[in-house]
């Protein structure tokens, strides 16, 4: 490696502590992430997902639509818009009996997609 | 069930998204698993105004007033890498804003690694279907794939290619929409291109309109 008018070698430029450092720092941002992603988890499985399932289901706040993050959730545990989603004998959007097709031929015979 | 896994991957973000839209297509995994992932859809809310503001001024490097004559701040659409807007530039062309979202590289490159790492490793030791499967192929194309995908820079030159080709032939021109680029307007984490009415609403038009009345909607 040339730096200016020197040529220095690469086993002279590495440095054990420095290495070292890099490994932590990235080690720290998963770690940090992992607590993170770990935390939105347990949020939404023992506070937002109970929440919003009862109140699609209850007959006095299913028809109130949620402001913000809230509403695509509310779309996503909606037992109607779940129930809209499944049509003959597929769901929208899924090529349907995926696993029955051997070939492309046979894939290409079927219609691409269910539509709702 | 399948709403709690959908909701769940919805609420963890992008890369979690986008790892379970691929996983879905994957036939080693087990149908039920397979099906519920295949569902997960990609829409999120917006962006605060203040938040799309900054970004616009941090990538164009003037104030949003000297560059646009207004900006809608309701977004078109929203989906997990960008969200995109309605806006006038001041010479009084029609533009869509694709704006991508905030941390995006930074989040990305992380959850990657646990994604890819930790999360896929595990999934490896539960399920004896994908145990001896190599997943080193997999694992190099989607962390290529979705760095790509939110690199708009990239993404805006190659569809500025598209759009010549398609301008260059005119029988593509005939049937094809390409919106055109705006590069000077084009950053990193900003897509500015031309605005294409109804074309958040092509599905719900399909059903009802004939394929030239909805080619008129779309280029008129």
């Amino acid at each position: 490696m040339r730096i200016g008018n020197t040529i220095v070698s690469a086993v002279a430029l590495y440095n054990d502590g420095l290495w070292g450092l890099s490994i932590t720092y990235r080690v720290l941002f998963v770690a940090w992430r992992i607590a993170e992603l770990s935390f939105i988890a347990i949020r939404f499985l023992f506070l937002r997902a109970p929440i919003l399932l009862l109140w699609t289901r209850l007959p006095v706040t299913k028809n109130i639509t949620l402001p913000g993050r809230y509403q695509t959730l509310q779309d996503i545990l909606d037992p109607v818009r779940e129930a809209k989603l499944n049509i003959a004998g597929g769901r929208t959007g899924q090529m349907p009996f995926l696993d029955a097709y051997k070939s492309p031929e046979d894939v290409g015979k079927q219609q691409e997609f269910l539509r709702p | 069930m399948g709403g709690i896994i959908r909701g769940l991957v919805t609420e963890l973000g992008s890369v979690f998204i986008k790892f379970s839209q691929i996983m879905g297509m994957r036939p080693e995994l087990p149908p039920f698993i397979r099906e519920e992932l295949t569902q997960v859809q990609d829409k999120m809310p917006g962006m605060p105004e203040a938040q799309v503001r900054s970004t616009l001024e941090k990538e164009l490097m003037k104030p949003v007033e000297e560059l646009f004559e207004w900006i809608d701040y309701k977004p078109v659409a929203a989906a997990s890498l960008a969200v995109v807007h309605h806006a006038k530039l001041r010479d009084g062309r029609e533009v869509a804003l694709r704006v991508q979202r905030p941390f995006l590289p930074g989040i990305v490159a992380l959850d990657t690694i646990i994604v890819l790492r930790i999360l896929l490793g595990g999934l490896r030791l539960l399920l004896p279907q994908i145990r001896k499967t190599d997943l080193t192929f997999f694992t190099l194309s989607f962390e290529g794939c979705i760095r790509r995908e939110i690199d708009f820079d990239l993404e805006g030159h190659v569809q500025e290619r598209c759009w010549q080709a398609m301008q260059a032939s005119q029988q593509t021109a005939d049937y094809m929409v390409i919106a055109q680029v705006y590069l000077e307007y084009t950053s990193n984490k900003l897509l500015t291109m031309e605005f294409i009415p109804n074309l958040m609403r092509v599905d719900e038009l399909f059903e009802k309109c004939t394929p030239d009345e909805l080619w008129a909607l779309l280029t008129t």
